[in-house]
């Protein structure tokens, strides 16, 4: 069996876009028949990794997101006196090891050194590809064993956490695609938002014809606050088998994550709007059973003037009545936080998660 | 042509809301003739589109005059609508809209008959079922696609969005005459490709049954 940590977090934003559509809308959803405000997880968790408080806690051993490992490749290669078009050549090679590269294009010689998708990769990875360019420029070829042998049997944590997707044919082979150990949903308002207004309000820019135009396009609701509430489910268990059984790690990554959810907003328009917040509210859960969501406490928006409040005595009485029918969920009781009554701490929650 | 937001007054309770309209969309259509009708026999010059904002009905109209408010039962915002358009650009939209087609039987009488139910009965006694939802899209992009020309757009099939399938029936007038139309609302984005085409559609609507709450298209910058 493994151990499940379940966060429930209801965090409150001031007026902020936070992550926006293709048409530069906040993201909604509708849960209970009510246009929600959205934000993706995918958006929430490049916030948390990329975050100066993940960096600090966890300082090298977060690897890194990119495309463009094979021009470091390249560039590395030339400055040991590979010629340009060999360099280019072998580092292809290279990258085409973890993933697809992108095809040449004519005014960007360098182009095809990218791989189409983003790649993780892990520190130990990145230096050890690093020292291997000294051997690829003395022999002027890439040896794919050796290529093998540098890709990590463990992860880094981000990696750990959030799982790397990989297609390379060969890196495949080498390492099996991680299964992500955190599972985060995207966070919905707890009430519902209006985003419909926006078109009267936007009628100024298609008068007077500006492409460009600023303040005229902030509605009312364009951009909405919102009390999300956040779920994330962590599976203990993997997350130290991806880590490589590093308890004192694993350790090290919940605490920075809670303490990243708990903090970090995604960064969307954060300079227009300044929009920073740190969750009102924690519940964190831990037990053997099968996790649930308590979205289901807020299908029905919470409505009125005292929505923090609402929202977290909604959630309370859901959990106490999911755990009436279905038995307990989690072993013990929960451990809160809350910063409408100043109950709880942060530092109560990390270290009921990690103990 | 103006662009007005009405709502409610805040001082109407939902009670009142109901005994004005009835829960009839032939009464929320009145209720906006009452806006604009300074004489008995006007005829029609705005489109409206209704909306819930915060459990208030709540309309948009696009109208030659401004709505005049008659007693302090609305609240009314009106903007001057004049659009910019060009060629080329992308606009999101929003639309209710009563989608039929016309067809002629053996005797050449006229039919109107609703996309949706039409490819209803014809998949009928089919073996594998459509799901409506999937028949609500695919036969409401098709009409959509289908007038996009002469309205002076371009749209493409992923960039459509068709739910909320809807049939009303009401009364209407002194000898109470049943009428039943069926609304699709449709979102996306489009790209301009005629402008004076285009604004045309914005300023008279699209489709037919403009009176009642359709054919109304809200657009804005992409």
């Amino acid at each position: 069996m493994s151990t499940f940590v379940q966060l429930h977090l209801l965090t409150s934003y001031p007026p902020s876009n936070l992550n926006r559509d293709d048409l530069g809308r906040p993201k909604t959803a509708v849960m209970g028949g009510k246009t929600r405000l959205r934000v993706s997880s995918q958006s929430l968790k490049r916030a948390w990794r990329t975050s100066a408080l993940f960096e600090s806690a966890l300082d090298g051993h977060i690897g890194k997101r990119t495309k463009k490992m094979g021009l470091e490749v390249y560039k590395m290669l030339c400055a040991k006196g590979v010629a340009e078009n060999k360099a280019k050549e072998l580092a292809i090679e290279v990258v085409g090891f973890f993933g697809a590269t992108e095809n040449a294009v004519k005014n960007k010689p360098l182009k095809e050194l990218e791989s189409s998708q983003l790649i993780h990769f892990n520190q130990s990875e990145m230096l050890a590809l690093s020292d291997l360019t000294e051997k690829i420029a003395k022999d002027a070829k890439v040896d794919t064993d050796d290529l093998k042998k540098l890709v990590a049997k463990r992860y880094d944590i981000d990696v750990a956490m959030f799982g790397r997707m990989l297609t390379g044919k060969e890196v495949v082979k080498v390492t099996k695609n991680t299964e992500a150990a955190v599972q985060v949903a995207h966070a919905v308002t707890v009430h519902e938002v209006a985003v419909e207004d926006d078109y009267f309000t936007a009628v100024d820019d298609l008068n007077n014809g500006e492409e460009d135009a600023g303040a005229a396009h902030i509605g009312e609701t364009e951009f909405a606050s919102g009390a999300f509430y956040l779920y994330l489910c962590i599976n203990r268990d993997l997350l130290e088998e991806n880590l490589g059984g590093d308890k004192a790690l694993a350790k090290k990554a919940l605490t920075a994550l809670v303490e990243s959810a708990a903090k970090v907003a995604p960064n969307g328009k954060q300079n227009s709007f300044a929009s920073r917040a740190y969750a009102s509210y924690i519940m964190a859960e831990k037990g053997e059973q099968q996790p649930r969501s308590l979205s289901v406490a807020f299908l029905k928006p919470v409505r009125g003037e005292d929505i923090m409040n609402k929202a977290i005595a909604e959630l309370e009485a859901k959990r106490a009545n999911m755990e009436k029918v279905y038995g307990l969920c989690a072993a013990g009781d929960p451990m809160i936080m809350n910063a409408e009554t100043g109950e709880g701490s942060l530092n109560d929650i990390a270290t009921f998660v990690t103990e | 042509m103006f662009l007005s937001v009405i709502k409610l007054g805040r001082n109407m309770s939902p009670r009142n809301v109901f005994d004005l309209t009835k829960g009839d969309s032939y009464q929320v259509h009145r209720l906006i003739w009452n806006l604009f009708a300074d004489s008995p026999d006007r005829r029609r010059d705005f489109l409206y589109r209704q909306e819930t904002v915060d459990n208030r009905p709540t309309f948009y109209t696009v109208s030659v005059r401004k709505p005049s408010v008659v007693c302090g039962s609305w609240e009314v915002k009106s903007k001057e609508y004049r659009p910019k358009l060009s060629a080329g650009q992308r606009l999101a939209f929003t639309l209710r809209a009563n989608p039929i087609r016309a067809k002629r039987d053996e005797e050449n009488k006229q039919h109107r008959h609703d996309v949706v139910m039409e490819a209803k009965a014809r998949l009928r006694g089919n073996d594998e079922q459509t799901p409506l939802p999937v028949l609500i899209q695919d036969e409401g992009s098709k009409w959509l696609l289908s007038r996009a020309e002469r309205c002076g757009f371009q749209i493409k099939p992923e960039h459509i969005r068709v739910d909320g399938y809807q049939q009303h029936r009401f009364l209407k007038g002194k000898g109470n005459k049943q009428v039943s139309i069926s609304t699709l609302e449709f979102n996306g984005l489009l790209t301009v490709i005629d402008p004076s085409l285009f604004l045309e559609a914005l300023y008279t609507g699209i489709g037919p049954a403009k009176g009642f709450g359709c054919g109304l298209m809200l657009v804005r910058r992409g």
